[in-house]
């Protein structure tokens, strides 16, 4: 089908397509870049590769997701129910966060809008009036997304804009290993090739400075023009071998210790994942079809390891399904994501804790961006300067929407919240800040993952409340808004009385795991 | 109650067009109790005036703000719709480039457009021809060239969802819409005398109170300042725009039906550029030229007709990184100019102004107002800034004064631009961008950025497949811009519906 290479007559200088693109490492990150790059480049003569050991285990707790992954997913032709069951995937509108700003606070980071338009000014602006006067509680009761999770209950959104069911997005709780597996059959069905082996050492170009090749424990040398580093933390090629060293943002984000343990489930398995602030980190739920993931994310100035393994064993609903694995981390990036003919995806490049469930996502951006910017055998120093110049606007924004978490407390009960919030904070956060409180001004740009309404829900679930809002809001009375939102506030129920229990719709949806699933995992 | 120090007294100074352009938003957007001073001082020497004609989009959220629609801007400020704007000479003395926004042309196995044909181009062995090939699919550039018009269409299957109407209109028409607006509001005063002086604040940065040649005083929590009446010029401005135009001359006259273009035009002279375009009863022209190198007798010679003031006017372009300082806001020729270019200065002030109601300050701490508002004036003035320069810096005309325009220093985000699509075709986005992608990527081709390789996903599609498709979509297009009506005459049938319209309304009041 395709027309052949040789037809076009392409200037001298870009003949030189790649021509073997190697993936360094499985798990989510490999076979999502596997899968991604396999679809995208069918029909070309270029062969993809991935290497990895079954010796060396994946890391596979990110198992809650965005709603971006969605497109990730339909762009590949993934049918979503069939996905669903063979990960033990859940449906996800949102994250709740309990104890952050202080101990007994709780709010949800739904994926969707707060409110409607009801004047020139934003619907936070009018909001901000109405608690000033005391008239309106929370902004929870102007969120679709919210009150249906809180209540269990789930169905997709609707299409026409003018319908309040219109107002949110979803994604999805899943196990990550299964979904690595899923795509790894995926990629291989789409020609890339599955190597298993332990890579030993690597090769470079002694004049570029560019990996030739990567040879295998068994001696096996596997030659490249492009490699793709998904080997986690320790970045065997991006690191390893190029040496490009990691901008260390613990001052920032201090957590650098987890424990992962799966437990049954013992309360329902609600459309949502819960963060909750523990002493010297925080501990996350993620209901999936089957179990319930948990982990106890801190930082070991603050607690010692068998403290944090006893707070995360006493918080468990249900009894644990295996024994709870350690992990350790350094947030922050790599200096460049890219750099010779080399680009690292997945805990390689970095890693900012998983709070808001970013990791997945900077995958995904790092895989759209590669493809966008998809070098010839050069790697055009443009290309690479440019995919970098991306890559850091994606991590610097998010850093500054996770370190919010951290720095907008009000506890008292442990030193760890006292030293976040007298830390020096990013100035470019800081800012924002100062806007939001000063004037409910809500960062906005088009290059980042968190849309407005995200940076909302924090700042007003962490009780950063504007202290001035925008004048135009005081062309309506106090009575005509109150209307309107008590209006809106019964929309918002009755809507949610007419949706569905969440794992009624998994079952009609046919995302319910089945009985063949446990033979295909494996 | 938070908002104690509601805003309740705002003071705009200046003169000419800006002024009524922000007292009448300001009172659309704010309660009535905020009342407006106007000071206009029309004794201050303007440095600096619009073209008489000037080119906004149809959908301009500044005339949607006033609840403006295009009906009453044709029948009021002399309104004629157009796609696009013609270069004229840019690539050579007789060459013709209609630059036209456009919607985004439709991808294939998610290729994008001009990958597809850049590729068909270079499977014919001739990339440099990709201009001309590419042509034939930009639906509203080829509208415009075939003398036809049309408003867009909300139908997703017809090529007119690509169109993207703009409105030229008549600046002293659409200056008196604005005073009528501004004057018909209970809460505006107006007061058109000389500033003797301001008075500050004590122990703040703030200004209090202003005081009129006639001894009466203002007090204030805001003041605007649209022509520097209020402010001197911020010594940290700097010359943003490095194009070297500084004079400005125009003209104006009577015209019968159809003598003029249809479509704005930019015309390229050997150092000279002259902007035309056609309102219902009138032609305007505007020359801009570097003193230096050209004589005002000169200018005056290509304009060809009577200049709306014999000495041309002084042109300057800058962006003041910081036009809003404690409760003074610069907006409009105060706060940045670039020039009568596709009706730039036009744009920003519109922008300005949106700018300014978003961030209206609720007390007198209005720091983080001002820093968001001078954060989005100077990327708002990049933007446009970006757009501009392409055509100057890509020009291929053979003069001295061409040629040394072509070697401008670029700014780093047009460099960044310009280098991403000469090299493999992808356009870079900022954040905020004003103008849509197609519209980008159509500019970048038809002055000749001609991608030095395509998306190695297009050697995935099938030529020999697409190529009919691709034939069929031209077709579509010359089918759709066959049925539609010539430009004159649907600007009539516009003006009558138009002119119905108010009558109805009319009546109804």
């Amino acid at each position: 089908m395709a027309v052949q290479a040789k037809e076009i007559k392409m200037r001298p200088e870009t003949r030189q397509a790649i021509k073997e693109i190697i993936i360094v490492g499985g798990g989510t990150a490999g076979w999502m870049t596997a899968a991604a790059l396999a679809h995208k480049l069918s029909g070309t003569d270029t062969t993809i590769t991935l290497i990895e050991s079954e010796e060396i285990g994946t890391v596979g707790v990110g198992e809650a997701t965005l709603p971006h992954i969605r497109f990730f997913n339909q762009t590949l032709g993934i049918d979503e129910a069939t996905l669903m069951a063979r990960t033990s995937a859940t449906f996800k509108l949102g994250i709740e966060f309990c104890d952050w700003g202080k101990i007994g606070d709780r709010y949800i980071h739904p994926f969707g809008d707060y409110g409607e338009s009801i004047g020139p000014a934003a619907f936070h602006h009018y909001w901000a009036r109405m608690q000033a006067s005391g008239d309106a509680d929370s902004l929870d009761d102007y969120s679709y997304p919210v009150r249906a999770a809180e209540a269990n209950r789930f169905m997709l959104p609707d299409p026409d804009p003018r319908s309040i069911f219109s107002t949110f997005s979803y994604a999805f709780q899943f196990d990550a290993s299964q979904y690595a597996a899923f795509l790894s059959k995926f990629a291989q069905q789409k020609g890339v090739r599955r190597i298993e082996g332990k890579i030993v050492n690597a090769r470079s170009d002694s004049l570029t400075g560019n990996i030739l090749s990567v040879s295998l424990e068994n001696g096996q040398d596997i030659e490249g023009d492009f490699f793709v580093d998904c080997s986690g933390f320790r970045g065997l090629l991006i690191e390893q071998q190029l040496q490009t060293g990691y901008d260390d943002w613990s001052h920032y984000l201090p957590c650098n210790r987890a424990i992962a343990v799966p437990c049954e489930a013992s309360d329902p398995i609600g459309p949502y994942t819960r963060a909750t602030a523990r002493t010297a980190g925080w501990q996350w739920r993620i209901p999936l079809q089957h179990r319930i993931g948990n982990g106890h994310v801190y930082c070991s100035d603050y607690i010692s390891d068998d403290e944090a393994a006893a707070q995360l064993m006493d918080n468990l609903e249900g009894p644990p399904l295996s024994d709870p694995r350690q992990l350790y981390f350094k947030t922050g990036k790599r200096r460049q994501l890219w750099n010779k003919n080399c680009v690292a995806i997945g805990l390689s490049g970095g890693f900012l804790e998983p709070l808001e469930s970013t990791s997945i996502h900077l995958i995904q951006s790092g895989i759209t961006y590669l493809i966008e910017l998809f070098p010839d055998q050069k790697c055009a120093p443009l290309d690479v300067q440019e995919y970098n110049r991306v890559m850091d606007l994606e991590f610097d924004r998010i850093r500054d929407f996770l370190v919010l978490h951290y720095v907008a407390n009000q506890r008292d009960d442990a030193p760890m919240w006292r030293d976040l919030r007298e830390m020096a904070w990013p100035d470019s956060l800081r800012e924002k800040i100062e806007a939001f409180r000063g004037r409910g001004i809500i960062p906005q740009y088009a290059h980042g993952l968190f849309l407005p309404a995200s940076w909302l829900a924090v700042f007003a679930g962490q009780n950063i409340v504007p202290e001035r809002y925008d004048p135009r809001v005081d062309k309506m009375t106090s009575e005509e808004i109150a209307a309107r939102f008590s209006l809106l506030r019964e929309k918002i129920s009755n809507a949610v009385e007419n949706t569905g229990s969440h794992l009624d719709f998994i079952q009609s949806y046919g995302a319910a795991v089945g009985p063949d699933i446990g033979t295909w995992a494996s | 109650m938070i908002n104690k120090n509601s805003l309740s007294h705002i003071v705009i100074a200046g003169n000419g067009i800006g002024i009524w352009a922000m007292a009448a938003a300001l009172a659309e957007q704010l309660p009535e109790h905020t009342h407006i001073t106007i000071i206009e001082d029309s004794s201050a020497p303007n440095t600096h005036e619009f073209p008489p004609a000037i080119t906004i989009d149809c959908d301009s959220p500044f005339h949607q703000l006033l609840g403006w629609s295009d009906a009453q801007l044709i029948m009021e400020a002399g309104g004629q719709l157009s796609l696009g704007t013609n270069f004229v000479g840019w690539q050579g003395e007789a060459s013709h480039y209609m630059s036209a926004p456009s919607g985004k042309l439709p991808g294939i196995n998610g290729v994008a457009f001009h990958h597809i044909v850049l590729r068909a181009a270079m499977a014919r062995g001739e990339p440099e021809k990709l201009p001309e090939i590419f042509a034939a699919f930009r639906f509203p550039a080829r509208v415009a060239m075939a003398g036809k018009l049309a408003h867009g269409s909300s139908d997703p299957q017809s090529p007119r969802t690509l169109l993207r109407p703009s409105i030229t209109l008549d600046t002293s028409q659409y200056m008196t819409m604005l005073q009528h607006q501004a004057r018909a509001s209970s809460s505006i005063s107006h007061h058109q005398t000389k500033i003797d002086r301001l008075v500050k604040d004590e122990n703040a940065p703030t200004i209090k109170s202003v005081i009129l040649e006639d001894g009466q005083e203002f007090a204030a929590d805001l003041f605007i300042d649209l022509t520097g009446l209020l402010s001197a010029p911020s010594p940290s401005e700097t010359d943003d725009f490095p194009l070297p135009f500084d004079r400005i001359i125009s003209s104006q006259y009577a015209s019968d039906e159809e003598s003029g273009p249809t479509v704005p035009v930019m015309r390229a002279f050997d150092q000279a550029i002259m902007m035309e375009a056609s309102l219902a009863h009138s032609n305007c022209k505007t020359i801009i030229y570097p003193s230096a190198h050209l004589s005002d007798d000169h200018a005056r010679g290509l304009l060809d007709s009577q200049p709306i003031s014999a000495e041309p006017g002084h042109l300057r372009s800058f962006c003041n990184p910081s036009p809003w300082i404690a409760n003074l806001v610069r907006a409009g020729q105060a706060a940045g100019q670039m020039g009568p270019y596709l009706s730039a200065d036009m744009r920003l002030l519109h922008q300005q102004i949106i700018n300014l109601c978003n961030l209206l300050p609720a007390s007198r701490h209005m720091d983080v107002e001002a820093n968001e508002y001078n954060r989005l004036n100077i990327m708002q003035f990049n933007q446009l800034r970006d757009f501009y320069l392409l055509p100057f810096v890509r020009n291929g005309r053979s003069e001295k004064f061409w040629e040394n325009l072509r070697r401008t220093a670029l700014p780093e985000s047009l460099q960044i631009r310009l280098d991403q699509f000469l090299s493999r075709g992808r356009l870079v986005t900022f954040d905020d961008e004003i103008f849509e992608e197609q519209h980008w990527i159509d500019l970048m081709i038809g002055f000749g950025v001609i991608p030095q390789r395509f998306d190695p996903m297009a050697q995935t599609i099938d030529l020999a497949q697409v190529g009919p498709s691709l034939g069929k979509m031209v077709d579509a297009f010359k089918q759709t811009i066959d049925a539609m009506p010539v430009h004159q005459i649907y600007m009539d049938q516009l003006a009558a519906a138009a002119s119905r319209q108010m009558q109805t309304g009319n009546q109804k009041l």
